[in-house]
């Protein structure tokens, strides 16, 4: 038994040395531009998911309060253009700029989101620590917040009317 | 001899399994808009700063920058980094961003000129800092470190130049 916590314990003691020489030698990759290690790439995104999933929980059940209509579409797209269409792209046109963020920033019109709609509200409000995702909070009403969510889930599928009116130059 | 190596090895195999079991169970904290704790603030500083440190290029710049450089790396600068890190002489806070970016008109930065040219061109990981090295060649990164160095002490000929209206 005596032998048994000896070895945990040293065990430990490697460990925190090992991390600090790691961090302490710099060691730690930190360029945005280096593609992560496919373990890396795996894991990461996924612990992020089922975080927000079980942050959300709560409201997981609660279906995005506004109308199912073309005009809420319309009015989340119109702010998706304005203010998200820099990192995540429009219909068609996948952003240079958000790529170079470390995690990259999806790109909704052609990879769609993994996450549902009451995900998509509480990441858009809250933001995601250590990425360039910031919180929209501060920025947009919970109802702003919503018509956002509805239009990221439908981007990829708009309906032709909603893709008209965002194209017109009136929108703009 | 058993025990001992029974020991080790255990606790290494519930360190892993505990640390991925927290990250699949969503344990973590993901929210942008909570602060997070000072150590864990202070050692990521460090160990960025470390890791800058060893991958910039150790080079020093022969002479300081002239108002030329300044000029060419101030317009950069209003052109893509004011968003985040402010302008010059401009108010202290910006975005809520996690983490915050410095604004270096208040807090000037911490990295030499070489690191800032690295940190610039290859960004940094889980920030909010992205890669510019395939927007802007070496050299006008170059001359954005330079000028982010200045940027709480420059010449007025450069602000009359890159600020017009506000003077």
């Amino acid at each position: 038994m005596k032998h048994l916590i000896a070895g945990s314990l040293c065990a430990l003691a490697l460990l925190a040395i090992a991390t600090a020489t790691y961090l302490g030698l710099g060691l730690m990759e930190v360029a945005a531009d280096a593609k992560p290690a496919a373990w890396e790439a795996g894991l990461m995104p996924a612990a992020v998911h089922a975080s927000v999933r079980r942050r959300a929980a709560a409201m997981q059940t609660m279906p995005n309060p506004l109308p199912h209509a073309d005009a809420t579409l319309v009015a989340g797209g119109k702010l998706y253009m304005n203010d998200c269409v820099g990192c995540h792209g429009a219909p068609g046109h996948p952003s240079d700029y958000g790529v170079t963020f470390f995690p990259p920033a999806p790109q909704f019109a052609q990879a769609g989101s993994q996450y549902s709609d009451a995900e998509l509200f509480w990441v858009a409000k809250h933001g995601i620590r250590m990425s360039g995702m910031y919180p929209q909070s501060p920025h947009y009403s919970d109802s702003d917040l919503w018509r956002l969510t509805a239009f990221i889930a439908r981007i990829g599928n708009l309906p032709p009317a909603v893709a008209k009116a965002l194209q017109s130059p009136a929108s703009k | 001899m058993k025990q001992f190596t029974l020991g080790f090895l255990g606790t290494l195999v519930f360190l892993v399994a505990g640390v991925i079991g927290c990250l699949r169970l969503g344990a973590v904290e993901v929210r942008g808009d909570v602060a997070a704790p000072a150590w864990q603030r202070h050692l990521m500083q460090f160990a960025v700063h470390a890791s800058v440190r060893r991958r910039a290029p150790q080079v020093r710049s022969s002479s300081p920058p002239s108002d030329g450089d300044l000029i060419a790396g101030g317009k950069l600068y209003l052109d893509g980094c004011d968003g985040c890190h402010g302008k010059p002489g401009g108010p202290r806070r910006k975005r809520a961003l996690f983490s915050p970016p410095p604004v270096f008109a208040h807090a000037a930065s911490q990295s030499s000129e070489a690191e800032r040219f690295w940190i610039i061109k290859h960004g940094i990981r889980r920030s909010g800092m992205s890669a510019w090295g395939t927007t802007y060649t070496d050299k006008q990164l170059w001359s954005l470190a330079a000028f982010v160095g200045r940027i709480q002490d420059l010449p007025p000929s450069v602000l009359d130049v890159i600020q017009p209206k506000q003077r």
